[in-house]
C-alpha cells in the first residue's frame, strides 16, 4: 500500500496505481498511435464503468467475507428482462424497475441461503448463478434482443455536457457508495462484521440482517450493471454478463480488499476495474487473439490473488510478532 | 442479611442452561445490587461465564427468570441487554484489529449526526473517545489502529468500550489477567468510581488478593450450581476454597514425584511467532509446567515444538535427535504428542466416533497395510474406554455427544495409542468438571511414573503448583524464570509472570 | 441422528430417482420406457456425469470444490489427440494421464500450500487449461480416430458397453479407497476438521493434494473415453460439467460442510441428473431451461440437507437420541 494522500487523512490507496501507470506506459510504447488517445481513454472508462458497478456489490460482500458468483448471470438476466419487456410494449421505466427488482430478489434468495441459513456461499451462489443464467436464456429464448428505444440507447451512449452519461452515472453511484461505506452506520457495520463477525455480534450488530442487505445490494448493482451493458449496445444478450462474476472478484482483490474481510474499500476496486479493462483493451490493440487474451488474463488474475493471499499471510505473521512492541 | 429492595439491581431465579453433553447451569438463583462489586468465584467450568453471558444476552436461558430492577426481563439478543444498560467485558479480547481505537470503542453504537439518522458523526466519536480515554487515564490516541497496540493496551480499550454507554451493570470476566500492576490499580480506581455512581459490578477473578481489595460480596459456584454467598472482607479463605472445589485441595492433586530420568527435550535458543530465545529442558518422568499470562507465548512455543507453527531460529533435541524444522507428522513419528487447549476445534474430529478419534494419531501403526479393520479399531477403542474410564456405552458414539472431561480422555487415549513418550498438554483441564480434573491429574502422574516426559501449559496456578516438578515462567515471549518444586507458590508465579525480571531473588 | 432424519438421509434420493422414472414411465412410456432410451441414458450419458461427479464428490468431502475438471478433460484430450491419431496409444494415453495428474497437483498446491480458496484456485486452473486447449487447437475440432481406439468408447464386453464397465471399475476402486483404506479415513477426517487432522500427525495438506490429483486423473480418463466415444476432441465442451457434477454430488447426499458423503450416493445423484435432463428432452423442454433446473436441484439439495439437520437437532434436543454407528 502506498499513501496517495497526506498521511494525516489516512486514505490508503493500493500500490495498484503503479500497476495502472506501468500498463499505460507499456501499451503507449507498444502501440503509440492507438493507445494513448483520448478516444481510447474514454473507451477504457466506458468499458470500466460496467465492471465498476458490478464490483460495488462484490466489494461489500468481500468486506464481509462473502462472495456472490451470480453477479454475471444476474447482469444477463436484467438485460434481457428489460429488452423483452420494452419490446413487448411495456414502458421503459417499468421494464428497468422490474429488472432491478428481479436482481434484488435473487439477492434475497442468496442472502436467505448464505446469511440466514449459513450455507456455503460458493455453492449457494453458484446455484443461483445457474438459475439466473438459465432464466436469462429462457426469457430471451437464446437470442440477442435488440432494444429499439432512443432513450435506452441514450442511457448507454448519450452525453451530458460532453461527458458520457454512463461515466457520470458511475461517478454518482461510486460517490454515493463511498459515502455509505465511509460515513453511515451500515458502512461501519460492514467493516465491523468483516473484521470479526463474532465481535460485531457481541457488540449488538445484527450480522445476519446486514449480510442480507449486502446480498440484496449485490443483486441491485448487478442488475444496474447489466442494464448499463445492454444500453451500451442497445441490445441484450442472455450471456452478456458471463465473465463478469470473476472479473468483479478480480477487480476487488486487485483493488486491495482482502478475502480476510474488513479491510480495503471501494476506491481500490474502482482502480482494480480500470486496470483490468486497460489490460483487456491493451491486449486487444496489440492484436492478440481472444483465446490467448482469456488465458493471459486468467493467469494474471490468479497470480494477483495468489500474491494477495501470500502477502496477507506474511502480514499476519508479522503482526502476531509485533504484539509486545510497545508495552 | 436483609435485602433493601431499592438497592436491588438484578435478581436471578432458578436459571438453567443446557449445552450439548453438559448441564452448564442448574437452578441458579442469585442477586446483584447497585453500587456493589459482586465477585463470582469458581473453578473453570463452574458456570460463571455461562451465567454472566446469560445476564448479558449472549446466551438465552433455558429455564428460570431474571429481574432487572424488580421487573422481569427476557433478553433475546445482545442488543436487548445493552439497551437495558448491561455491559460485559469478555475474557477474550473482542476487538477489530484493522479499525481505530475510537471505532472499536463505539462499534455498533456509533454516535449519529443530529437530524441525520444513520450517518455517523466521526468527530463526536473521536472526541468522545478521547474524553473517555482521558477520564480513565489511558494515554492513547483514539485514531490509532488497534492492531498496533500491545495486549495490555487492547485490554484497556475493552474496558473503555464497555463504559462508553450509560450502564447500570458492568460484567468483567477476568479483566486483569494480562494487566500490569499499575494498570490494575488504574482499573480498580475506575471500579470504585463506578461503584460510587451506583453501578453494579459483577467481577470474575481467580486472584484472591484482588477479591479482598475490591470485592463486596463473593458468590461461589461449582459444577453449574450456586453454592454460597459470603462477605468479601470477612471471608475465610480456606472455607471458600473448600466450597469452590468441593473437597480438600490436597485430594485434588495427586503426584508421586520420582527422580527425573534421561533428557528428552532440550531446546536451544528457539525463536518463533511469539517467543524468542527459549532454552528449556524436560526429562523422562518429569512434569514441567510453562506458566505465565495468556498471550505470553506459551501455546505458540508448544505448537512450534510440535511443528504446527514455524520455528524461525534455534533448534531442539528430542530423544537425542536434533530438529530444526518440524511438521506434526514427523513429530508424531518421533514420539511427541500435543493436546491442544481448544480440544473441540483442534484436538478432536467431533463428528466422528470415539474409536476413529482414538486411532487417528496412529493410523499407520494400527493399519500397517492401509486397510481399515473395524474389529481391531473397536478393540483398541474398547481398551482405552475401560482404561481411561470414558463414560460411554460404546466407542461408536460420536465424540460431540461426550462431556468435556470425557472428550479430553479421548484425546489422551489418542496419544496413548500412538505410544508417545513426550506429551505436551495445553491447558489440560480447561472446561472440565472437578471430578474429571482429579482423574486427569492422576493420569498425568501415572504417565510420568511410567517414564513419559510431560510439558504442561497451564493458566491455573493451583494445578501448576500442585503437580509440577519444575516450572518455567514465560513473559512476553521469553522465559524469565525457572522454579523448582520446593520454591513453588502461586504468589511467586504471579509476581514473575507480571513483573518478570523486576523482582529477583 | 434420529431415525426419521437418517431415513430421510438414506432413502430420499433413491425415492426421488424412483419418482422421476415412475412419473416419466406414466407420462411418456412410448419415448421414455424403451430399451434404447434407458441404454442411452445409463450406458452413454451417465458414465461421464458419474466420473466427473466422483471428482466433485471427493473435493466437496474435503470442504473444497473442483471447478477445473471439465477443462482438464478438454486439455488432456486435445493434447493427446495427435498421438492417438498416429496410433501411438500408449504415449497418448500416458501423456493425458500425466497431464491430468499435473493439473490436479497444481490445484492441490495452490489450495493447501499457498492457501487460495479452492473455488478460485480451480477456477484459475480451469481458465488456464481451457485457454491452452484453445490456443493449441485454434478452437478447432480434432476428429476421426483409428477404430482400435474408438472401440474403447463404443465396444462391449459380454454385451456390457465398455464405458459402463470402466465407470463401474472406477466406482469400485474409489469406493474401496474412500471407505476401506487409511487414505479414505484421512480424507474424511481432513474434511471434517483440517486443523485437528493436522494436529493428529496426519499431513492433511498432502491428503487434500492427493484428492485433487485423483480428480485430475479422473478428468483425464473421462477425456480419453469422451474422445473414443464421440470420435472427436472438442475444445468447446467443458461447459456443463461443473454445474451438473455439483448438483449430482449434493443431491447424492454429500454435505457441503465437508466430511460427509460417499461416491455411492453420487452414482444415484448422477443418475437423477441425467434422467432429469433426459426427461426434459423427451418432454420437449428447451435446453435453455435445463440449466435453471439443475440450479434448482442444487438449491433443493441444500435445503434437503438443512431439513435433515434441523430434524436431527430437534430430535436430539427432545432427548430422542439414537446412536448412529456411522
Amino acid at each position: 500500500m502506498i499513501k496517495l494522500f497526506s498521511p494525516k487523512k489516512r486514505l490508503p490507496v493500493p500500490g495498484i496505481v503503479w500497476g495502472i501507470i506501468f500498463l499505460i506506459i507499456f501499451f503507449s510504447i507498444i502501440r503509440p498511435a492507438k493507445f494513448p488517445t483520448l478516444y481510447n481513454a474514454l473507451l477504457i472508462l466506458r468499458h470500466s464503468s460496467v465492471l465498476i458497478v458490478a464490483s460495488i456489490g462484490m466489494t461489500m460482500l468481500i468486506l464481509v467475507s462473502q462472495i456472490d458468483l451470480s453477479v454475471g448471470s444476474v447482469m444477463s438476466l436484467a438485460g434481457v428482462i428489460t429488452a423483452v419487456c420494452a419490446e413487448s410494449g411495456m414502458p421503459l421505466g417499468v421494464s428497468l424497475a422490474l429488472s432491478i427488482l428481479v436482481g434484488m430478489l435473487i439477492g434475497v434468495v442468496n442472502g436467505t441461503m448464505v446469511a440466514v441459513f449459513r450455507f456455503d456461499y460458493w455453492i449457494s451462489t453458484f446455484a443461483t448463478m445457474g438459475i439466473a443464467a438459465g432464466l436469462a436464456l429462457v426469457v430471451a429464448n437464446g437470442q440477442t434482443i435488440t432494444v429499439r428505444s432512443d432513450f435506452f440507447n441514450w442511457l448507454g451512449n448519450g452525453k451530458v455536457l460532453g461527458i458520457d452519461f454512463l461515466i457520470l452515472l458511475v461517478a454518482v453511484l461510486v460517490a454515493g457508495m463511498l459515502f455509505v461505506l465511509g460515513k453511515t452506520r451500515f458502512g461501519y457495520n460492514i467493516y465491523s462484521i468483516g473484521g470479526s463477525a463474532e465481535t460485531a455480534r457481541l457488540s449488538g450488530i445484527d450480522v445476519t440482517k446486514n449480510r442480507m442487505f449486502v446480498f440484496i445490494g449485490s443483486g441491485f448493482f448487478s442488475a444496474v450493471a447489466g442494464l448499463m451493458l445492454a444500453a451500451m449496445g442497445s441490445s441484450a444478450s442472455p450471456i452478456a454478463g458471463a465473465d463478469y462474476s470473476f472479473d468483479a472478484i478480480a477487480a476487488v482483490i486487485i483493488g486491495g480488499t482482502s478475502f480476510d474481510g474488513g479491510k480495503g474499500g471501494l476506491a481500490g476496486t474502482v482502480l482494480g476495474a480500470v486496470l483490468l479493462r486497460i489490460l483487456t483493451l491493451g491486449l486487444n490493440l496489440m492484436g492478440i487473439p481472444p483465446t490467448w487474451q482469456k488465458a493471459i488474463i486468467g493467469v494474471v488474475i490468479v497470480a494477483i490473488i495468489v500474491n494477495d493471499v501470500l502477502g496477507e499471510r506474511r502480514r499476519k505473521t508479522n503482526e502476531s510478532r509485533r504484539v509486545y512492541s510497545n508495552v | 442479611m436483609p435485602l433493601d429492595k431499592t438497592f436491588e439491581l438484578v435478581e436471578l431465579k432458578n436459571i438453567s442452561k443446557q449445552f450439548p453433553g453438559v448441564l452448564a447451569l442448574n437452578n441458579v438463583s442469585m442477586d446483584f445490587r447497585k453500587g456493589e462489586v459482586h465477585v463470582l468465584l469458581g473453578e473453570n467450568g463452574a458456570g460463571k461465564s455461562t451465567l454472566v453471558k446469560i445476564i448479558a444476552g449472549v446466551y438465552t436461558k433455558d429455564k428460570g427468570e431474571m429481574l432487572l430492577e424488580g421487573s422481569p426481563v427476557d433478553f433475546k439478543r445482545i442488543r436487548d441487554a445493552q439497551e437495558a444498560g448491561i455491559a460485559i467485558i469478555h475474557q477474550e479480547l473482542n476487538l477489530l484489529p484493522e479499525r481505530s481505537i475510537a471505532q472499536n470503542i463505539f462499534v455498533g453504537k456509533e454516535p449519529e449526526k443530529k437530524g441525520l439518522p444513520g450517518i455517523i458523526d466521526k468527530k463526536k466519536m473521536i472526541s468522545d473517545s478521547a474524553e473517555l480515554l482521558q477520564r480513565l487515564g489511558v494515554d492513547l490516541n483514539p485514531n490509532t489502529q488497534v492492531k498496533k497496540l500491545s495486549i495490555a493496551q487492547q485490554q484497556m480499550v475493552e474496558v473503555v468500550k464497555a463504559l462508553s454507554r450509560n450502564i447500570k451493570l458492568l460484567i468483567m470476566d477476568e479483566p486483569t489477567s494480562s494487566l500490569t500492576k499499575k494498570e490494575i490499580d488504574k482499573l480498580f480506581e475506575i471500579i470504585r468510581k463506578l461503584k460510587s455512581d451506583g453501578i453494579g459490578i459483577i467481577y470474575i477473578s481467580h486472584r484472591m488478593d484482588e477479591i479482598q481489595r475490591i470485592g463486596d460480596r463473593v458468590s461461589i459456584m461449582r459444577d453449574g450450581e450456586y453454592i454460597d454467598t459470603v462477605d468479601a472482607k470477612t471471608m475465610n479463605m480456606d472455607e471458600v476454597i473448600t466450597k469452590m472445589v468441593g473437597r480438600k485441595i490436597e485430594q485434588l492433586y495427586s503426584r508421586r514425584y520420582n527422580a527425573p530420568g534421561k533428557l528428552v527435550l532440550q531446546t536451544n535458543g528457539l525463536c518463533g511467532l511469539r517467543f524468542r530465545n527459549v532454552s528449556i529442558s524436560v526429562h523422562a518422568g518429569e512434569v514441567v509446567a510453562l506458566s505465565g499470562l495468556i498471550g505470553a507465548g506459551r501455546s505458540e512455543l508448544a505448537k512450534a515444538l510440535f511443528g504446527y507453527d514455524p520455528i524461525e531460529a534455534g533448534s531442539y533435541t528430542l530423544f537425542g535427535e536434533k530438529v530444526t524444522r518440524a511438521t506434526p507428522k514427523e513429530s508424531t513419528r518421533r514420539g511427541m504428542a500435543f493436546l491442544p487447549e481448544d480440544r473441540k476445534a483442534e484436538g478432536l474430529i467431533l463428528q466422528m466416533p470415539i474409536k476413529n478419534n482414538i486411532v487417528s494419531a496412529s493410523l499407520k501403526k494400527v493399519f500397517p497395510n492401509f486397510l481399515l479393520n473395524n474389529a481391531k479399531e473397536t478393540r483398541i477403542g474398547e481398551h482405552y474406554r475401560r482404561e481411561m474410564r470414558i463414560a460411554t456405552p460404546n466407542v461408536d458414539k460420536i465424540v460431540q455427544e461426550l462431556s468435556g472431561g470425557n472428550q479430553q480422555k479421548v484425546v489422551i487415549s489418542k496419544w496413548l495409542a500412538s505410544e508417545s513418550k513426550f506429551i505436551i498438554f495445553d491447558e489440560p483441564t480447561r472446561g472440565i468438571d472437578i471430578g474429571a480434573k482429579a482423574e486427569i491429574y492422576q493420569l498425568i502422574d501415572r504417565l510420568a511414573g511410567e517414564g513419559s516426559a510431560i510439558l504442561m501449559i497451564s493458566s491455573e496456578l493451583g494445578e501448576v503448583v500442585g503437580i509440577s516438578d519444575r516450572v518455567y515462567v514465560m513473559r512476553e515471549g521469553e522465559v524469565v524464570a525457572e522454579l523448582k518444586r520446593d520454591k513453588l507458590s502461586q504468589e511467586e508465579l504471579v509476581s514473575w509472570a507480571v513483573r518478570g525480571a523486576a523482582k529477583n531473588d | 441422528m434420529s431415525k426419521l432424519a437418517s431415513i430421510l438421509d438414506k432413502y430420499s434420493r433413491i425415492l426421488l430417482l424412483f419418482f422421476i422414472i415412475a412419473g416419466m414411465s406414466l407420462l411418456k412410456p412410448e419415448a421414455f420406457l424403451t430399451y434404447e432410451n434407458f441404454s442411452t441414458v445409463i450406458f452413454q450419458q451417465a458414465p461421464f456425469t458419474i466420473l466427473m461427479s466422483f471428482g466433485m464428490t471427493l473435493a466437496i468431502i474435503t470442504k473444497g470444490i473442483d471447478k477445473s475438471m471439465g477443462s482438464i478433460l478438454v486439455l488432456t484430450s486435445v493434447l493427446c489427440a495427435a498421438f492417438i491419431k498416429q496410433e501411438q496409444y500408449i504415449i497418448g494415453i500416458a501423456l493425458a494421464l500425466a497431464l491430468g495428474i499435473l493439473c490436479g497437483f497444481l490445484n492441490g498446491i495452490l489450495i493447501t500450500r499457498v492457501g487460495v480458496a479452492p473455488f478460485i484456485a480451480t477456477y484459475g486452473i480451469e481458465y488456464t487449461a481451457l485457454g491452452l486447449a484453445f490456443v493449441y487447437t485454434g478452437g478447432q475440432y480434432i476428429y476421426d480416430f483409428p477404430p482400435v481406439f474408438r472401440s474403447i468408447g463404443i465396444g462391449t464386453v459380454f454385451g456390457i458397453p465398455n464405458l459402463a464397465l470402466i465407470t463401474f471399475l472406477i466406482f469400485i476402486v474409489l469406493y474401496f479407497l474412500t471407505r476401506m483404506t487409511t487414505f479414505g479415513r484421512r480424507m474424511y477426517s481432513a474434511g471434517f476438521n483440517f486443523n485437528a487432522t493436522t494436529l493428529s500427525g496426519i499431513s492433511a495438506k498432502n491428503t487434500v493434494t492427493l484428492v485433487y490429483i485423483i480428480n485430475g486423473l479422473l478428468a483425464a480418463v473421462a477425456g480419453i473415453l469422451y474422445m473414443a466415444r464421440l470420435n472427436a476432441a472438442d475444445p468447446g465442451i467443458s461447459g456443463n460439467f461443473t454445474l451438473d457434477s455439483i448438483a449430482a454430488t449434493l443431491i447424492g447426499g454429500t454435505s457441503f460442510g465437508g466430511g460427509k458423503g460417499s461416491v455411492a450416493g453420487t452414482v444415484i445423484g448422477s443418475l437423477i441428473i441425467v434422467f432429469i435432463r433426459n426427461s426434459m428432452n423427451i418432454m420437449g423442454v428447451s435446453t435453455t431451461w435445463q440449466q435453471t433446473a439443475v440450479g434448482f436441484i442444487i438449491v433443493f439439495s441444500i435445503l434437503l440437507e438443512a431439513a435433515t439437520r434441523y430434524i436431527s437437532n430437534k430430535a436430539k434436543s427432545l432427548g430422542m437420541v439414537s446412536i448412529d454407528a456411522g
